[in-house]
């Protein structure tokens, strides 16, 4: 069997606590078209709104009175794009450019909005400029070089994270996976500890006894 | 199942790559690789860093899942801080929430599910009569991961009674929904002068920040860019390299003595 691959990617969804100068600035400063806005669960607490790029695939936004005012450089957020923040959190989101003439064109769309940017650097397998958005967010657009991207696989790298040549194969060339006819079930409630969402114990049981 | 129509407005095409911070690069790596079979595309030493990691897989012919590991990762997972924790949860503005892939259909979805249950990690949903049919489940270092099958859009997408709550009225959402197309100068615009309070931070630390907004494009572009695969040998003389570095100091040094930054 085929090895099963994804589309795209669908979307990314950022916390907010101001909804209309988030999405005010992404339709300004990168004219993107809000798509939808709605409540977000059965509570009416928080509301989710999506705004489109070009490809189909969007940014959206959650908003809700819960969520913290807080950013901590180091931590939930980082400082620069090259910059420290906590495991398993965004550093940064790099749009698509389809060519150089519209990395261009979006760095003086984003100039001309009184927000810096800095670029393009080149990094052999795309250009990116660099600018910063609300809430914190640190923002990239880029656009693919025509070059090999397996060229930037670093034999010093692949020596340092204690990788074999064939860990670096099968990392390359990902092992398909035949699909049994009935679906799998999850595995027991007890296991999974090590990637698990977090939920009340109560709630984690009542959403694993829902899951079929 | 359609999405809507690519526009010939120019806005970003989709994402080049997402960034995500992890502790551990070769495990994370090899989650994405055997639970949702990504392959990795590039691993190096981060440009302009010490002894920091950047992989790259693949999503699809643009885009990209990047992971960066730096050797000081802040490791403590602060939920409802740095991480939600759930798709029911939130954390701090700004944060992320969740990161969703889409694949093309609804028996792509449940295989990709029973994929991810095969490796012991529990994935819940698609929930019955979800317009959107959606998975969830834990990624490595506490992030949470949706799987999408795209959708019609819904015949009534724009919710005002949400968006006043929110604080948007419908005037708002009009505008919102009509970007305005953007007009190239005939020449390229520099950066903006420097302001005392700009609204949106410039994203580098202050005084390297000042800086930037000031120095040529063409001058950062040779001094910074690296262009060469690190399989390749670099060249030995970087005559426009070295050029534009020592430019950029002298206007460091010049625009400090005058006050300018």
């Amino acid at each position: 069997m085929a090895n099963l691959t994804f589309s795209n990617l669908s979307h990314v969804q950022f916390h907010t606590r101001d909804l209309k100068r988030t999405l005010t600035f992404f339709k300004d400063v990168l004219g993107l078209p809000l798509r939808s806005i709605d409540w977000l669960g059965e509570d009416r607490e928080a509301v989710r709104a999506t705004m489109g790029l070009s490809d189909g695939s969007s940014l959206s936004f959650l908003w809700s009175p819960a969520v913290p005012d807080l950013v901590a450089f180091g931590t939930t957020h980082a400082t620069d794009p090259a910059g420290l923040c906590t495991r398993g959190t965004l550093q940064h989101v790099a749009f698509n450019a389809k060519t150089m003439e519209d990395l261009l064109a979006l760095r003086d769309r984003i100039r001309s909005h009184g927000v810096h940017c800095a670029g393009p650097l080149n990094h052999g397998f795309c250009h990116s400029i660099y600018f910063g958005g609300p809430e914190e967010m640190i923002l990239e657009v880029a656009v693919h070089n025509d070059v090999e991207m397996h060229r930037w696989i670093e034999p010093s790298v692949v020596e340092a994270l204690g990788l074999s040549e064939q860990g670096v194969d099968a990392l390359r060339n990902p092992a398909p996976f035949e699909s049994p006819q009935e679906p799998v079930k999850n595995v027991p409630l007890e296991a999974s500890q090590q990637h698990r969402l977090v939920y009340s114990d109560d709630r984690y049981a009542a959403l694993y006894a829902q899951s079929d | 199942m359609t999405r809507p129509s690519p526009s010939t407005h120019l806005f970003p095409h989709g994402v080049h790559h997402v960034a995500l911070s992890t502790f551990d690069m070769a495990g994370s790596l090899q989650f994405f690789n055997e639970v949702l079979g990504l392959e990795l595309v590039m691993l190096y030493w981060m440009h302009g860093a010490e002894n920091v990691v950047h992989g790259f897989l693949r999503i699809n012919d643009y885009a990209l899942l990047g992971l960066v590991s730096h050797p000081d990762v802040p490791q403590e997972i602060d939920i409802g801080q740095t991480h939600p924790g759930s798709p029911d949860a939130v954390s701090a503005r700004g944060t992320m929430q969740y990161l969703c892939l889409e694949v093309e259909t609804q028996a792509d979805l449940i295989a990709l599910r029973s994929r991810i249950r095969s490796k012991g990690i529990h994935c819940f949903g698609p929930q019955p009569g979800e317009r959107v049919p959606s998975i969830v489940f834990a990624g490595p270092d506490g992030m949470v991961l949706k799987i999408v099958v795209p959708s019609e859009p819904a015949s009534e997408p724009m919710n005002l009674e949400a968006a006043a709550a929110a604080g948007l009225t419908a005037q708002d959402i009009a505008d919102l929904s009509s970007p305005v197309a953007f007009e190239r100068p005939a020449a390229p615009l520099p950066n903006p002068p420097l302001g005392d309070s700009p609204d949106i931070r410039f994203p580098f630390p202050e005084k390297a920040a000042k800086l930037l907004a000031i120095v040529p494009d063409e001058w950062l572009y040779a001094a910074l860019s690296q262009p060469h695969p690190p399989t390749d040998k670099p060249p030995v003389l970087q005559l426009e390299r070295w050029g534009a570095l020592v430019k950029i100091g002298a206007l460091g040094v010049y625009s400090k003595l005058t006050g300018r930054i």
